[in-house]
């Protein structure tokens, strides 16, 4: 592992911001496009009102599976945008942008189990929120999950 | 693959999994969460109990089984305030119009009835079970009778030295039979029937319309009427569009701002491939009708003749 780590050296640590932003513009096209069919059958679930007790109580008293099933499938679908991206190319659009990859601390070449492993709290926006808080506690700027999987994300 | 190649196919393939998915979970799961909902109920064309035509590819008409069960849905959708009937339909079988009329009557929401282009007969039948009936001033309505008329091919079989060999135990049992005349007995029992649907028919009419003495021998003829004359007859309430059918809805129940959730009957491939059989059929049966019609045969037959 630290053999590995100090081969990487030459390779900057990715700045928390960029990561920040490379996020926000990955989430842009997975809402914008891979998620863009899921809209309207949203909107079929959530009650169209401006007052918030009663958007509250309708959601309360409504289809709880059915939006649970929506949310679980938004969920997945983000999950595997970033699972499928970073296992072939180790770089996603926004990762692109800012000059991110994704390296193994294994392998010469990332593995779909660590991709997979790596992505797994893009499922929640909260998971990834808590998984996330770890950049600031670890040297290498690496989420719980990226130092689960072995991996980490560089400039 | 090229980097680029690669995002857009996998862009792609999580689109076309999200598409399949939210139109499998949209059939599973149809009802949409509505506050003050107005939902509004299609009752087009013929009206049977499955809405099925004779053969798979003409268009269907208004399934009764479909429209009880739409009206069941939004009684028990709390978010749906009022019902509005969208009616657009001749009439139809007599006991799918009952079924009909009685899940209005026993709605526990306020309907409104729109009469489109037609609603008569047993369509009119369902409106009159309505709390307001709302017609367009030049909409046919009306009909309150019962016909049950055919084509006898008795005389049509002689001619051509066909026959129809009578083989029934029951003596009423071919009764009505196209193949055969129909007898002074006969026509009498039939007669009757007729008599006591139509009695029915009037009587539950008069009753949901609060009809006067005059009003009922008016409509005992079987006639229609353009919605101005029902007006004048107390058939309907207002004249008007859906507009004003909206407005009443949420005067009844008293909302003030009221969303819309139309009930559209859900179309299978089949029933689009059905539906645009139906139109490909009419349209070349049209056409090779005008192509007769403008063939001259004349030249044919006087050589013939010659």
């Amino acid at each position: 592992m630290q053999r590995n780590i100090k081969k990487l050296l030459p390779l900057k640590k990715a700045s928390p911001w960029k990561r920040l932003f490379a996020f926000l513009i990955d989430l842009t096209i997975v809402n914008l496009i891979v998620l863009q069919p899921l809209e309207s059958l949203t909107k079929k679930f959530l009650p169209s009102t401006e007052n918030f007790i009663n958007l509250y109580s309708s959601i309360a008293s409504s289809n709880i599976a059915a939006l649970s099933i929506i949310a679980f499938l938004t969920g997945i679908l983000t999950f595997l945008y970033w699972a499928i991206l970073d296992y072939k190319l180790q770089e996603t659009p926004g990762g692109i942008i800012f000059h991110l990859k994704t390296k193994s601390l294994l392998n010469k070449n990332l593995k779909f189990s660590q991709s997979l492993t790596r992505n797994i709290t893009k499922i929640s926006l909260p998971l990834l929120a808590i998984d996330s808080i770890f950049i600031l506690t670890t040297t290498n700027g690496q989420r719980l999950f990226e130092k689960l999987s072995n991996t980490i994300t560089t400039e | 693959m090229s980097r680029l190649k690669t995002i857009i196919l996998v862009i792609v393939i999580l689109w076309i999994i999200a598409f399949i998915a939210s139109k499998l979970l949209g059939t599973f799961i149809p009802e949409r969460i509505v506050t003050d909902g107005i939902a509004v109920i299609p009752i087009h064309g013929e009206i049977s109990i499955e809405g099925s035509s004779i053969t798979p590819f003409i268009a269907q008409g208004a399934s009764s089984t479909r429209i009880v069960e739409d009206i069941k849905k939004a009684n028990e959708n709390s978010g749906i305030k009022a019902i509005i009937l969208d009616i657009n339909s001749p009439g139809g079988a007599v006991v799918a119009s009952r079924e009909i009329t009685t899940a209005v009557k026993n709605s526990n929401k306020p309907v409104i009835a729109l009469i489109r282009e037609v609603g008569a007969s047993g369509a009119y039948w369902i409106a009159s079970a309505s709390d307001k009936v709302v017609a367009d001033e030049l909409s046919i309505t009306g009909s309150v009778g019962v016909i049950a008329s055919y084509i006898e091919f008795a005389k049509f079989f002689e001619r051509y030295d066909l026959k129809y060999q009578r083989l029934v135990a029951g003596e009423l049992k071919d009764i009505a039979s196209p193949f055969k005349e129909l007898t002074p007995q006969e026509r009498i029992l039939f007669q009757k029937k007729l008599d006591l649907i139509q009695e029915i028919f009037i009587d539950d009419v008069s009753k949901n319309r609060n009809l006067s003495p005059e009003q009922i021998t008016e409509i005992k003829r079987g006639n229609f009427y353009l919605g101005r004359e029902a007006l004048d007859l107390n058939l309907v309430d207002s004249l008007g569009n859906k507009e004003t059918a909206i407005n009443l809805a949420k005067e009844l129940a008293g909302i003030k701002d009221g969303s819309i959730v139309e009930y559209k009957e859900k179309k299978s491939i089949f029933d689009l491939f059905r539906d645009t059989f139906s139109s490909l059929f009419y349209y070349m049966g049209r056409g090779i009708g005008t192509e007769l019609k403008t063939v001259n045969l004349q030249p044919e037959l006087d050589i013939a003749a010659r």
